[in-house]
C-alpha cells in the first residue's frame, strides 16, 4: 500500500483544518437537522433587517412572486413604541417594504388587539407605518375573518377559529416582541399567535402552555423576526414596566429556537418557560440551545 | 309659522338627542385623515362637539334649578336654562307653545280625538304639587320628580336605539309613550296638569304680573276656577315642607345602596334624584357599558345609568360620559381626573378562579389591568391574583377579560373616591 508522504500529510491537514475553522457555518448549514438563528445587534433597524435577511438568503427565498404575504406583529396594547408592548413600527414597515420589493402581490397585517384596536393601532404607530409602506393592516373584529380549523396533532386545542389570512397565505412571518408576561412569565413568538385566533379565553381555561404549543402544530411561519430592540422586564405584557435595550433582532426559521434564545435575554432557562419545553418535546422545533447555531451579526 | 318652528325644533331636538353632530364630525375627520394618508383614527381628545348632547335637557330651568339646589353648586350648564326662564317671566308658557318637543307630540296625540274637548280640567293640578315637592326636596339634596321634566323624557326616549331592542331596552321610551297615551285619553292633561316645567313657566309669568298688579293675578285665579281660600302661598308652603321631609327620608333610604355609576357621579344619596334619566351618558359611551337601570338599584334608581362590564370595560382613554350630563349628576372632569376615580373595586371569587381553584396559569386580570392593581400571590407554585383596593379603579377590564366559566373577578359598587395617580404611558 502506498503511504502518504510528509508533504501530502501537511497539505491535507492544512486543508481540513482550514475548512473546519474558517467555514463552520457552511458545515453546520449543511447539517439540515440543526436549527440556525441569526442574532443581529445594532441601532438602525433598517440595516439590521437587511443584514439578517441577507444571511437567511434574502426575502426572495421566502416571498413568492405574486403571492400574498401575512405579517403578524404584536399590536395588542395601547402603548407607545418606547414602552415596548407592541412591535416596533419601523421594523414592521421595513418588512412590508421588503416583501413588496420581493414581489408580494399584497402584504396584510391582521391583528386581534386586547385593548381597543383603534387606540392600539394608533398609539403604537404600526398602522401608520404599514399604510405608508403599502401594506394593509386590519383588526380581526368580525367572525368573517376566521375559519374553523382542526389541529389533528394537538393535545388540547383540537379545534380553533384561526384568521383566514394566517392560514391561506404565500408567506407567513411572525414578528413578535419579547417581553415579560404575568401569565406565562415571558411572551415570545409562539404566544403571539393568540392574536390570530378568535377565542383566546379557551386557552386560559385549558392549560395555556399546552394550547400555545398546540397552536404551533398548524400555524407554521416560514420565518420569525423577534423584536428585542427594547425588552420589558417587568409589568408585562402591557407595562409600563422596567425596560432594557439589548438592541437585537432575532431571525430564524425555527420558531422554538427563536423563543429559546429570546428567553435567555431575560436570564431565563429556555425550558423554564413551559410552552418552549412542550413545543420542543412535541417536535415543533429545537428549544435546546446547545443544538442551535446562534450566529451573531453586527449591523 | 308656529307649526314650522315647532317641527324644526322637534327635529333639531332629535338630532341633538341622538348625538348626530359629533358622529358626523368624527366621520368627517376620519375620512379627512384617510385622504391625507393618515390612519383614519382620531384621538379621543379631539373636539367633536360631544357636549352638544346636554344642550336640549339643559334648556329646562326647572331641572336646572332643582339640580343646582340639590348639588349646592352652579356650573355654566345651569346658565343654559336662563333664556327659557326669562321668556317665562315675560311671556309665561311661551316655550310650551313654540318650542317644547314633548308638548308638540302631546298636542298632536290629543288631536287624534277631536271630539274630546279639554277634559283635563276635571283633573287636580298635580303639576303645582310636583313642582313644589321638587323644589322643597331639592333644598335637602334629593329633588323629587325632576325626571318628569319633558325635555329629559324626550331626550331619554332615544336610548331605545342604543342597545339591541328587547322589552327591557324599551323602558327608556316609556315616558314619552305614556304621555302620548295620556294625551289621547285626555288631551292637554300632560301640559296643563302634570308637566312641572309647564307650571313653573306659568307661575313665573304670573308672579311677574303679580308684582305689577295684584288685581290681575286675582282675576286669573278666579278665571281658572281656584278655591280662593287656599292661596298659592299656602299651597307652596305646605308642599315645600312635605317635599323637604320626603326628600330627606328618600335620601336616607336610597343612599345606603351602591351601584356602579359612571365616573364622576355625585354621591349615591343624591344621584338617583339629580339624575334626570336623559340617557345622554348611556348614548355617549363608545364602549356601550352604560345601561339604563331596570330596577337592580331599587325603584328610586330605575333608568339611572349603571355600568356593566361584560364584554367591555371603562376605557382608560375615554371620559365621554362626563361631558354630556345636563344636571351635574356626573361631574365634568378631565381624562386624568376620571382615570383616578374608583367607580368600585374588583373582588376575586377564589372558588371560580382558574388559578386559585384549578391551578391553571392564567392571570389575565393582571395582564389586562391598565393600573396594575392586581397583586400576584404564589399558591402551590401557581401565580394567583389578589386585588389591591388602593389602586383598583373598578374599570372592569379584569371582569370583561376573565376567562373562567363563572366570572372570578367582579367589580362591586362602592362610594366613588379619588385614588393616587397611576402613570399609564410610562416615561
Amino acid at each position: 500500500m502506498k503511504s502518504i508522504d510528509r508533504r501530502q500529510f501537511l497539505k491535507a491537514t492544512a486543508v481540513i483544518s482550514t475548512v473546519a475553522t474558517v467555514l463552520p457555518d457552511v458545515s453546520n448549514a449543511a447539517d439540515s437537522s440543526k436549527a440556525v438563528i441569526y442574532v443581529v445587534h445594532g441601532r438602525d433597524i433598517t440595516k439590521m433587517v437587511a443584514a439578517g435577511m441577507e444571511k437567511l438568503g434574502g426575502w426572495a427565498k421566502f416571498v413568492k412572486k405574486g403571492q400574498k404575504v401575512t405579517l403578524k406583529p404584536n399590536v395588542a396594547w395601547i402603548s407607545k413604541p418606547e414602552q415596548g408592548a407592541d412591535t416596533d413600527p419601523v421594523l414592521v414597515s421595513e418588512c412590508v417594504k421588503a416583501c413588496k420589493t420581493a414581489g408580494a402581490s399584497e402584504v396584510v397585517v391582521p391583528e386581534k388587539s386586547v385593548n381597543d384596536w383603534k387606540q392600539s393601532f394608533g398609539s403604537s404607530g404600526v398602522l401608520e407605518a404599514v399604510n405608508r409602506a403599502g401594506g394593509r393592516m386590519y383588526a380581526l373584529t368580525e367572525d368573517k375573518y376566521f375559519r374553523k380549523t382542526d389541529f389533528p396533532d394537538a393535545k388540547i386545542l383540537k379545534q380553533a377559529d384561526v384568521a383566514i389570512d394566517v392560514l391561506d397565505t404565500g408567506c407567513l412571518v411572525n414578528m413578535p416582541i419579547a417581553k415579560s408576561h404575568s401569565g406565562t412569565t415571558l411572551t415570545l413568538g409562539m404566544k403571539n399567535w393568540m392574536g390570530s385566533v378568535k377565542d383566546r379565553q379557551f386557552w386560559h381555561r385549558n392549560k395555556l402552555h399546552q394550547c400555545i404549543a398546540d397552536c404551533c402544530t398548524v400555524i407554521k411561519p416560514v420565518l420569525t423576526i423577534m423584536d428585542a430592540t427594547r425588552i420589558m422586564l417587568t409589568k408585562g405584557p402591557r407595562g409600563p414596566g422596567e425596560m432594557e435595550r439589548p438592541d437585537l433582532l432575532i431571525f430564524g426559521t425555527d420558531p422554538v429556537a427563536v423563543d429559546a434564545y429570546s428567553a435567555t435575554l431575560f436570564k431565563k432557562e429556555p425550558f423554564s418557560i413551559e410552552y418552549i419545553k412542550i413545543a420542543h418535546d412535541m417536535g415543533l422545533g429545537c428549544g435546546d440551545l446547545s443544538h442551535v447555531d446562534v450566529v451573531k451579526i453586527e449591523a | 309659522m308656529r307649526l314650522t318652528i315647532r317641527i324644526i325644533f322637534l327635529l333639531l331636538a332629535a338630532v341633538f338627542a341622538l348625538q348626530v353632530i359629533p358622529r358626523v364630525v368624527e366621520r368627517k375627520l376620519e375620512s379627512e385623515s384617510l385622504r391625507n394618508g393618515g390612519t383614519g383614527i382620531i384621538s379621543s381628545d379631539t373636539v367633536t362637539g360631544r357636549s352638544l348632547a346636554l344642550l336640549l335637557p339643559a334648556l329646562s330651568p326647572f331641572s336646572g334649578i332643582a339640580s343646582a339646589a340639590a348639588r349646592q353648586s352652579l356650573g355654566w350648564v345651569f346658565l343654559l336654562g336662563l333664556p327659557v326662564f326669562i321668556m317665562a317671566i315675560l311671556k309665561g308658557r311661551w316655550f310650551c307653545f313654540h318650542l317644547c318637543p314633548t308638548g308638540f307630540i302631546a298636542e298632536l296625540a290629543g288631536k287624534l280625538r277631536p271630539e274630546v274637548k279639554s277634559r283635563f280640567v276635571s283633573m287636580p293640578r298635580f303639576n303645582e304639587l310636583l313642582l313644589f315637592l321638587a323644589l322643597g326636596s331639592a333644598l335637602f339634596g334629593y329633588p323629587l320628580f325632576i325626571w318628569l321634566d319633558p325635555l329629559c323624557i324626550f331626550n331619554g326616549f332615544f336610548s331605545v336605539w342604543h342597545t339591541p331592542v328587547t322589552m327591557v331596552s324599551l323602558l327608556p321610551a316609556i315616558g314619552l309613550i305614556l304621555i302620548v297615551a295620556l294625551s289621547i285619553y285626555r288631551p292637554n292633561a300632560w301640559c296643563y296638569r302634570i308637566c312641572p316645567l309647564g307650571i313653573s313657566q306659568e307661575l313665573l309669568g304670573k308672579a311677574w304680573r303679580h308684582i305689577h298688579s295684584r288685581k290681575e293675578l286675582a282675576s286669573t285665579q278666579v278665571e281658572e276656577g281656584h278655591k280662593p281660600e287656599l292661596g298659592l302661598g299656602r299651597r307652596l308652603f305646605i308642599s315645600l315642607i312635605a317635599g323637604g321631609v320626603t326628600g330627606l327620608a328618600a335620601r336616607n333610604i336610597v343612599g345606603k345602596q351602591y351601584s356602579i355609576r359612571p365616573p364622576g357621579a355625585i354621591a349615591e344619596d343624591k344621584f338617583t334624584a339629580v339624575c334626570i334619566r336623559c340617557g345622554n351618558c348611556v348614548r355617549a359611551c363608545p364602549k356601550k357599558i352604560i345601561f339604563p337601570d331596570t330596577g337592580q338599584s331599587g325603584i328610586a334608581g330605575i333608568l339611572t345609568p349603571v355600568l356593566r362590564f361584560d364584554p367591555e370595560y371603562c376605557a382608560e382613554w375615554c371620559n365621554e360620559c362626563t361631558k354630556v350630563c345636563p344636571t351635574g349628576a356626573i361631574s365634568r372632569i378631565s381624562l386624568q381626573a376620571k382615570n383616578n376615580i374608583a367607580m368600585g373595586t374588583a373582588v376575586v371569587a377564589k372558588q371560580h378562579c382558574l388559578a386559585w381553584e384549578n391551578g391553571q396559569s392564567c392571570m389575565v386580570c393582571d395582564e389586562y389591568c391598565p393600573y396594575h392593581a392586581i397583586k400576584v400571590i404564589k399558591n402551590d407554585e401557581v401565580l394567583c391574583p389578589e386585588v389591591d383596593p388602593e389602586i383598583c379603579r373598578g374599570c372592569g377590564f379584569c371582569q370583561a377579560g376573565c376567562p373562567a366559566e363563572t366570572k372570578a373577578i367582579v367589580v362591586q359598587g362602592k362610594p366613588q373616591r379619588t385614588l393616587p395617580h397611576v402613570n399609564l404611558q410610562g416615561t
